[in-house]
């Protein structure tokens, strides 16, 4: 479990170990790149929208990746707003750019990034994302 | 907390372009750093301007933005704005994002250079 400050010049951490976890699990290069911008963007998500305005007293932001036989998990917790990020609806692109729009898109690149997103608003009052990678098999190997 | 150097940019004038470099990481810490630095560039420069990402290692996705932002300010004056030599996790992202055939592309700065200057001739 990692424990960070909730502030911008924490995420380089919090992407140093997701990468080193993805790397560890044996995903690909590519798949790697993926769980990394999609863990900083979900991360990123929390401190520039979740805690703004929000009396907190020392807003962290806990990270916790494991791996089983089938998957990386990132689990995010946070105690900031609720936002339940499976129901965001995402913006058409590259109208969304035409528009003349800079940001906005950090949702939608999770979901393309990510195998599930889960979210739950806990009984203690934080929120949990998962964010789940499977892993691929290697050829002949059954469950 | 603070990690010196995570994120540089600098330019240079080559071959009547505006070649600028980014090494580092582009993150929620530094975006606005990278925004306000290319904005200056994007001023001075005159209608060409190629960046060069050899050296990002991570760009979020409001860099992508700001990608898209800088070609479209430029393009609408007549000019050039190319990206060169990105990683592929970072080519990943810009094809993710739809970007990948709005941003002209290149594998490196002389490509960009020649596409630009065939551009800027087919315009005037």
């Amino acid at each position: 479990m990692l424990r960070i400050p909730a502030r911008p010049e924490a995420l380089a951490l919090v992407r140093c170990v997701v990468t080193q976890m993805a790397e560890d699990a044996g995903l690909s290069e590519e798949e790697v790149g993926k769980v990394e911008i999609a863990v900083d963007e979900a991360c990123t998500n929390i401190l520039e929208h979740g805690y703004r305005g929000r009396e907190v007293k020392r807003p962290e932001i806990e990270l916790q990746v494991s791996r089983d036989d089938d998957a990386l998990r990132v689990r995010i917790f946070d105690r900031a707003r609720p936002f339940d990020i499976t129901t965001y609806a995402v913006p058409a692109l590259p109208d969304h750019w035409h528009d003349g729009h800079t940001r906005g898109v950090g949702i939608y690149l999770i979901r393309q990034c990510m195998d599930e997103i889960k979210y739950r608003r806990l009984q203690d009052d934080r929120n949990m994302l998962e964010l789940v990678k499977y892993l691929a098999r290697a050829p002949g190997e059954t469950c | 907390m603070r990690r010196k150097g995570r994120f540089q940019i600098r330019s240079r004038d080559r071959d009547g372009a505006r070649v600028v470099y980014l090494d580092g990481e582009i993150d929620a810490a530094t975006v606005s750093r990278f925004q306000k630095r290319m904005e200056q560039i994007v001023a001075a420069a005159g209608r060409l301007v190629v960046v060069n990402c050899r050296g990002l290692q991570f760009a979020n996705t409001a860099t992508f933005g700001l990608f898209y932002h800088f070609h479209d300010t430029i393009r609408r004056s007549g000019g050039y704005f190319a990206l060169c030599e990105l990683r592929p996790k970072i080519r990943d992202v810009l094809r993710i994002l739809g970007l990948e055939k709005e941003l002209h592309v290149f594998d490196d700065v002389p490509g960009a250079l020649a596409a630009a200057r065939r551009h800027l001739a087919e315009g005037a």
